[in-house]
This record gives C-alpha cells, sequence and structure tokens, in this order.
C-alpha cells in the first residue's frame, strides 16, 4: 500500500481516546438490538454473543503479545468485531464454531494485517464467510424466536419456494422472524443508526445508495420492493458494516459507488447466486475494491491538476 | 556454412534424444500394457456395478452373484452375470436387483448382434425397459408383459429377454 | 549443518542437498510448483503419491540433463529439458496407471501437469544444466524431500481439519470443510509460509 494512501478513521486519530470513543458510541447504538435479540433467543443469543465477544478479545490480547505489539484491546474495536459478528450468526449454531469463526475475525480478519486500520476486509464478515464455508450445515440452520422451532429464513422460503409462510411487513419490522441474531430487528437497528448519525460517527453515502440500488433493482425486477429492504442483513450489513470507515472509499463519491456496488451485487446474489442472502459476500466483494475506488475517485478529482503524487 | 553445420548438428543431437527417449518409452509401454489393461477391464466391471445397482458402493464377490451393501454395511441388492445364445453369439449380461427382486438395471458385457440390427438391444431406451421390473413384467407384451421388443431384430430381443428371465429363474434357486 | 558419514560426498554435495530442503525450498521459499500444490495436498494419499511422482521426474531428469550437458548447445537446450522431463513423466503416468488406478484417478490431470511444474524445468535449468551428474542428483533429491515435506504437512493439515480423519478414524466429527476447498489450501500454504520465512529471517539474523 502506498503510503500517501491513508487508510484510517476518519476524522483522523490523534489519540487512541477518539477510537475508544468511536467503538463505544457503535456498541451503544447496537444496545438495542442486543437487547433484542436476548428477547427472541433469550439464553441462544446472551450465550453467542458473549463467546463471540470473549474470543475476540482474547484472540487480539493474546496476538498482540505474540506479535510483540501494543495491546490495543482497549479501543474496544475488538468488542465490535466480536459483537458484529454475533448479530451475523444463526442463533443455534455451536458456541464452539462461533469461538472459531471468532478468533479467525481477529486474526486473519484485523491482525494478521497489521491491527485495526490496515485491514482490507471488515473483519466481522471475515470471519462469517470462513464459517459459511466450513460449516455450511450449522450456518444454514435457523430456528424461530421465541420457541426454538427449526425454520427457514424469509429470504430461503422465497429463493426456493419453500411451504412457509413470510413474515408480515410489521413482523419484518420487528424481527420476530426465523433470522440471524441481530439481523431481524429493523427497528432497534435503524435506532442504533440513528444515534451513530447524532453522534456524527457514519456518512450516510453509502447505506442510502446501497439500500437505494437494491430498491432500484428490486422495482425493475418486479419483486416486494419493501420485503427485500426489510428481510436479510441488509439494514445491519448497510449501516454498520459496509459504512466501516476502515474498509470503504474515502471520498463521498467513492463511497456512492461503493455502496451501489454493494446493492448490485447482494441483489445479484440474491437472485441468481447460490445462496439466499448476499449482504456478507457482496460487502467483502467491495472491500477488495476498495482501493480502487479510491483510485478512480481520487483521480477524477485531481487529475486536471496534473500529478497526483 | 557454419549456420549448415549448426543445423545439422542440432538435429543429430535432437534425433538421437528423442530415439533414446522413444526407446525406453515403448519399453516402459510394452512391460506395463498388461497391467494397464487388466486394470481398465475391472474399471469397466465396477462401472458396470455400480449402473445396475446404483445403491450400492461396496461390493463382495459371492459365489455365483456379487451383492451390493451401501455405506451402512446393509445390503441392498444383487448383481447376477449370465450368458445367453443370441443370433450372433454369445450375449453376456448383468442385472441388478434389489431385496425385493425387482430389477434395478441391466447392463450388456458382450455380444455379437449383427451391427445395426440386433446390437440395438445396445441402446438405452431398450435396456431402460427393464428397470423397475419384477418378474411378471418381463414378457413381450404381447405375452402379457410390458416389454416391447425391436422392431427387426426379434431374435437379439427374445434372446436378451430370456436372459432376463433366466436371471429370475437362477435367483429363485 | 549436518555431518554427512558418507564417504564422497563434500560440502558442496551437502550444501546442494539441504538447499532444496530449507533455504531454497520449492514451495515456501522459492514459490515455485505451487499448482499441483495447492489442488493436490487435499489427502495424505494424494500428497505422498504426487511426491513420489515429481520426485523420480525430478531426480530423473536432473541427472539426464547433467550427463548431456556438455554436449547440449544453449540454443537447443529448452526442447532437450522438455523431451527427457516428458518422457520421465510419461513413464511415471504408465506406471501409476498400471498400478495405482486409484492415485490415478485422484491425481488425474495432473500427473502429466508434471512437464510443466516449474520445480522440473526450474532446477534442470537453473542447476542440473550447470552441474556435475552428482550435484545434480543431490540437488534432486534435496528438493524432492523438500517437496515432500511440505506436501505431507499440508495434506496432513487439510485432510485431518477439513475432513476430520486420520489413518480411518475419525478425529473431528464436523470438520471445517473450508480446508479442503482452496481457500484453505491458500490458507495453510500462506501459514506455512510465513512460519519458514520467520524461521529463514532468524536463522539469518544470528
Amino acid at each position: 500500500m502506498p503510503d500517501n494512501l491513508i487508510v484510517t478513521i476518519s476524522p483522523h486519530i490523534r489519540s487512541e481516546d477518539n477510537i475508544s470513543r468511536m467503538m463505544l458510541d457503535v456498541i451503544i447504538a447496537l444496545s438495542l438490538n442486543i437487547l433484542v435479540s436476548i428477547c427472541f433467543y433469550s439464553w441462544r443469543a446472551f450465550s453467542l454473543i458473549l463467546t463471540c465477544i470473549v474470543f475476540s478479545i482474547s484472540t487480539e490480547v493474546i496476538s498482540q503479545k505474540i506479535m510483540k505489539k501494543k495491546g490495543t484491546v482497549s479501543d474496544f474495536s475488538a468488542v465490535v468485531t466480536g459483537l458484529l459478528l454475533g448479530f451475523c450468526l444463526p442463533p443455534s449454531l455451536p458456541l464452539w464454531i462461533a469461538a472459531i469463526g471468532s478468533i479467525f475475525s481477529i486474526l486473519v480478519g484485523k491482525q494478521i494485517f497489521g491491527g485495526l486500520g490496515h485491514n482490507p476486509f471488515n473483519p466481522a464478515l471475515v470471519g462469517r464467510a470462513f464459517l459459511q464455508v466450513s460449516w455450511p450445515l450449522q450456518m444454514s440452520t435457523w430456528i424461530s424466536p421465541f420457541d426454538g422451532i427449526t425454520t427457514a429464513t424469509p429470504l430461503t422460503i422465497d429463493k426456493l419456494n419453500l411451504p412457509g409462510v413470510i413474515p408480515s411487513y410489521e413482523e419484518l419490522f420487528l424481527g420476530s422472524y426465523a433470522g440471524s441474531l441481530g439481523e431481524t430487528s429493523v427497528i432497534a437497528l435503524l435506532l442504533g443508526a440513528g444515534y451513530l448519525l447524532l453522534r456524527k460517527r457514519i456518512k450516510l453515502y453509502i447505506p442510502i445508495s446501497y439500500i437505494f440500488t437494491v430498491v432500484i433493482i428490486a422495482a425493475i425486477l418486479n419483486k416486494d420492493v419493501l420485503f427485500h429492504v426489510l428481510s436479510g442483513g441488509l439494514i445491519l450489513g448497510a449501516f454498520f458494516m459496509a459504512a466501516d470507515p476502515v474498509t470503504s472509499p474515502l471520498t463521498d463519491k467513492g463511497k456512492l459507488i461503493f455502496g451501489a456496488g454493494c446493492g448490485l451485487l447482494t441483489m445479484i446474489i440474491r437472485f441468481r447466486g447460490g445462496f439466499p442472502e448476499g449482504v456478507c459476500y457482496s460487502i467483502l466483494i467491495m472491500n477488495m475494491l476498495t482501493p480502487f475506488i479510491d483510485k478512480i475517485t481520487r483521480t477524477k478529482k485531481f487529475g486536471v491538476v496534473g500529478q497526483t503524487r | 556454412m557454419k549456420l549448415i553445420s549448426k543445423i545439422i548438428s542440432y538435429s543429430v543431437r535432437l534425433t538421437l534424444l528423442c530415439s533414446f527417449a522413444a526407446g525406453s518409452l515403448a519399453l516402459v509401454y510394452m512391460k506395463t500394457l498388461p497391467m494397464i489393461e487388466y486394470q481398465k477391464k475391472k474399471e469397466e466391471i465396477e462401472f458396470g456395478r455400480k449402473k445396475v445397482l446404483p445403491q450400492a458402493s461396496i461390493f463382495k464377490e459371492e459365489e455365483n452373484y456379487v451383492a451390493g451393501y451401501n455405506e451402512k454395511n446393509e445390503i441392498v441388492g444383487k448383481i447376477i452375470t449370465s450368458n445367453i445364445r443370441g443370433y450372433g453369439g454369445n450375449i453376456r449380461l448383468m442385472v441388478g436387483m434389489d431385496n425385493e427382486n425387482k430389477i434395478i438395471g441391466v447392463k450388456i458385457l458382450e455380444q455379437y448382434e449383427t451391427p445395426g440390427v440386433g446390437d440395438q438391444i445396445l441402446d438405452k431406451k431398450f435396456l431402460s425397459q427393464f428397470e423397475n421390473k419384477d418378474e411378471t413384467d418381463i414378457n413381450f407384451r404381447k405375452d402379457g408383459g410390458k416389454i416391447d421388443a425391436i422392431t427387426g431384430a426379434t431374435i437379439s430381443s427374445k434372446a436378451l429377454l430370456k436372459g432376463v428371465q433366466e436371471v429370475f429363474k437362477y435367483v429363485k434357486e | 549443518m549436518s555431518k554427512s558419514n558418507k564417504p564422497g560426498i563434500s560440502a558442496p554435495g551437502t550444501a546442494a542437498f539441504l538447499y532444496g530442503v530449507l533455504k531454497g525450498n520449492p514451495v515456501l521459499v522459492l514459490m515455485i510448483g505451487l499448482c499441483p500444490v495447492l489442488a493436490v495436498s487435499t489427502s495424505i494419499f494424494n500428497a505422498v503419491g504426487m511426491s513420489i511422482a515429481v520426485a523420480f521426474v525430478l531426480i530423473g531428469s536432473n541427472v539426464i540433463i547433467s550427463l548431456v550437458r556438455k554436449r547440449t548447445p544453449g540454443e537447443i537446450r529448452i526442447p532437450v529439458f522438455i523431451i527427457i522431463i516428458s518422457t520421465f513423466v510419461t513413464i511415471v503416468d504408465y506406471v501409476i496407471r498400471a498400478y495405482s488406478p486409484e492415485l490415478y484417478r485422484q491425481l488425474g490431470v495432473f500427473i502429466p501437469l508434471i512437464v510443466v511444474n516449474c520445480i522440473v524445468i526450474g532446477r534442470g535449468e537453473a542447476f542440473a544444466y550447470k552441474n556435475t551428474v552428482k550435484l545434480s542428483f543431490l540437488d534432486g533429491i534435496g528438493t524432492s524431500i523438500g517437496f515432500f515435506i511440505v506436501l505431507f504437512v499440508i495434506g496432513l493439515l487439510r485432510q485431518l481439519f477439513g475432513k476430520g480423519e486420520l489413518l480411518g478414524k475419525v478425529i473431528f466429527s464436523k470438520p471445517a470443510l473450508i480446508m479442503i476447498l482452496p481457500p484453505g489450501g491458500f490458507i495453510t500454504i500462506g501459514v506455512l509460509m510465513g512460519i519458514l520465512t520467520y524461521y529463514n529471517l532468524k536463522k539469518s539474523k544470528v
């Protein structure tokens, strides 16, 4: 990576306090969602989220000790990664799998690249993708909230034309249907996102362009627009994972392209890909393209002036 | 000229090398040929077995037939190879049956019927008629069964039918 | 450096031998011949079979190339290498097809691909063409052993964690499927490369 492409959190960090404060804000924003998920899945939610957080933190501590780097656990970024990973997972996932996923997220998703700020991919999604490929059976078993009966997610029912009831819009909004731990409750997530906006922690470019692209494509394909916006991990992904400043483009124009790309890929995977849900992989692929997007949006700005380096 | 002598020199060397290479290859080929043929035959039989009894993954050769077991080591059927006199010679066929003596598949291993006429018994469409049939079905339609003979190849079709009927007779013993 | 008790193998011999194992390990250091490594390391059986095949070709072609090096003008050396290597590969192909149809099925197209395996041509060009038969022989052995060790370790890891069984005994009932898929191969190779690089760096610092 060239030195003058500074991939750090904006605003630029002077001290670690700012990182931890931002992370704390994210945790606060997600706290309502945590409560809701415990409401839906009781002890399962609690133990799953706890496992992810505990193993994320431990992996960061241990790996930084081994690599003789300064411990950055106090910046809470590991906590956020663990939390987000927990939200992406099926509530009935065996805890040992979640633990391995958390270790992989932090180790391969973050530490190997040099720690926070240097990771090209969203660590939580790296972990989720790893788990999806390694234990596809366990990662595709879903249960309904409250009663814990094995059910299919709405997107799966839709894609495979399974016999089953697709939840109503109210249920989709509240989140009382089978899905990942923290992806289902749109209202809890939107409230959290609102908080982050108030605190000026995220910019709306990516979430808006992401969701907007999904809306447009759903409309073109004559599908239920609201259904596609509310179901799956879209809201969680758009506001909390795609918008992660480390792994998304710096410029506003870049962010719009990024969001649109995510939306496009998500819909392609949902309709033509092998999985019923495409949020995870689409964000990872766009993460890969971020340096490229940065390059082209930058050149468009400075090209007229002459040399950019 | 120097160029011509170079060309000649290189050609000679390469030719020599290639002769050595070709010679040693020919030697190895001759030595391994019988073994390779044997393996090929074995594979054909394995393949044939899988085709007539797809439910089985393990095959054990018993006295006069081959028993098929699935992964849980439960017996799922048997394979009987029988011979019958056809129009132009011996027809050797392999019949796979499940535990209720229902035919799963039929495969012809050897036949000498007239090309284009009698060898239509090799046709998938003809042989697939035998799939999923009980003993009572193994007769031509005019005799009350469910098998259609091949027009113009009556003798070969009859022979094959008889071959399958023989298998049932054998299984009864 | 280990001491060799065999008479007649001097220091350059041991050096040639050890180079292929550690400092010049084809897969982890020189990073050549990765294609079959990724494809074939999903089980120990395949890994061992492949390394034996490659060893035969590598040692054989190294020796022959070295034998004819004085009579092979530079302009025609590449065709000469190819002829020699492909002869050995074809021999290996016949032998495997005759005596281990299972291995033949598993390795499939990667047997003929040994011809273009960078390790074989690479060592032939870089070493056997310029050194004595004895040294080329030792280089072939060393590189083959280096290749074998890497392939065996990767095969072991991928089979153990990806299939969960070893020697027919189930060890992990719910293995991480990613290990027998390409990403698992890349990750494993990356980890091993990291470890060996770390080791080599440390050694050179001391």
